[in-house]
């Protein structure tokens, strides 16, 4: 993906609990001694699910809105 | 203070030289960090605002504590003004800087102290608050009258023909006052019947015409 817009994590609200973790279908994500990181950032489509899945509310994905 | 920030300001942009070199006695500059709250509902209202740059979100908090978002405002907007015209009256919305704001604030008494003094002013004034009662009670309309489904299109074509940022879904479930759930399942029926495409980061409405008899709700 050329330009890399990622997910904004709100480290100050993420428990490192992991789900998002397992939520990604391309392991885009990881805990890394406790801090939740992009190990794999080109691997990710904003799919949103890591948003989804999060208990916190750590995670958004926000878009822009446009004509196709 | 620089005259070009005060054309930036759609109440002042037909107001004469004369006028404005008085208005701009009373006007203080200000800013924002992102996140930060600029008034609270039912405080007593103090200051007349005048967006120069970024953007604010109006909310309300219903008792359970959910945000309703009425709206996002502009540079060259004002807000807090109603509650200006009868001292009892306190403000009637939360403002937060949605970014990094700068904006002119004044004095609530001097701004009644100008209006009087200054007819131009106070035509501009009474124009501008006409254009937002004519937004507000379209607002009220497509709240009241429009199911989530018809609510999201609309939105969403609002979006597309004149953008105002990047919106998450939660904020866009805040805006239409529904939910986050909601908004996400609306979006991915949307998506299934090939009326929008998500691309990364971008929302792309496919077709104009079936957006729009969905926010009809004819479709
Ligand atoms: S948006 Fe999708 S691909 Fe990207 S990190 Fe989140 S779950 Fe993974
Ligand atoms: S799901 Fe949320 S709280 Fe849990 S690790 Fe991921 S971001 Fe942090």
């Amino acid at each position: 993906m050329s330009d890399l817009e990622l997910p904004k994590i709100n480290q100050k609200k993420c428990i490192a609990c992991g789900a998002c973790v397992e939520a990604c279908p391309n392991q885009v994500l990881e805990l890394v001694e406790e801090v939740l990181s992009f190990v794999r950032p080109q691997d990710c489509t904003y799919c949103a699910l890591c948003e989804e899945s999060c208990p916190q509310g750590a995670i958004s994905c926000s878009y822009e809105i446009g004509w196709a | 203070m620089s005259k070009s920030d005060l054309h930036k300001i759609q109440l002042f942009s037909r107001i004469s030289q004369e006028t404005l070199a008085i208005l701009e006695t009373a006007l203080r500059r200000k800013s924002f960090s992102k996140g930060s709250a600029i008034l609270w509902e039912k405080d007593p209202c103090r200051y007349i605002y005048f967006l120069i740059s970024g953007e604010v979100e109006v909310y309300l908090l219903a008792p359970n504590g959910r945000e309703q978002v009425l709206e996002r405002m502009g540079a060259g907007e004002a807000f807090n003004l109603v509650p200006a015209f009868k001292h009892t009256l306190n403000n009637h919305a939360n403002v937060r800087a949605a970014t990094a704001v700068e904006l002119f604030e004044m004095n609530k008494d001097d701004f009644t102290d100008l209006l009087e003094r200054l007819p131009e002013f106070s035509l501009a004034v009474a124009d501008y608050m006409a254009r937002r009662l004519v937004k507000m009670v379209n607002l009220v309309e497509d709240l009241s009258l429009l199911s989530v489904k018809q609510r999201i299109a609309s939105f969403l074509i609002k979006q597309a023909d004149t953008p105002s940022g990047r919106w998450t879904q939660d904020e866009m479930a805040r805006r239409l006052g529904t939910v986050r759930d909601m908004v996400g399942r609306v979006l991915r029926q949307f998506e299934d019947e090939g009326f929008i495409r998500f691309e990364h980061h971008q929302i792309l409405l496919v077709d104009r015409e079936t957006m729009q008899k969905i926010a009809l709700g004819e479709k």
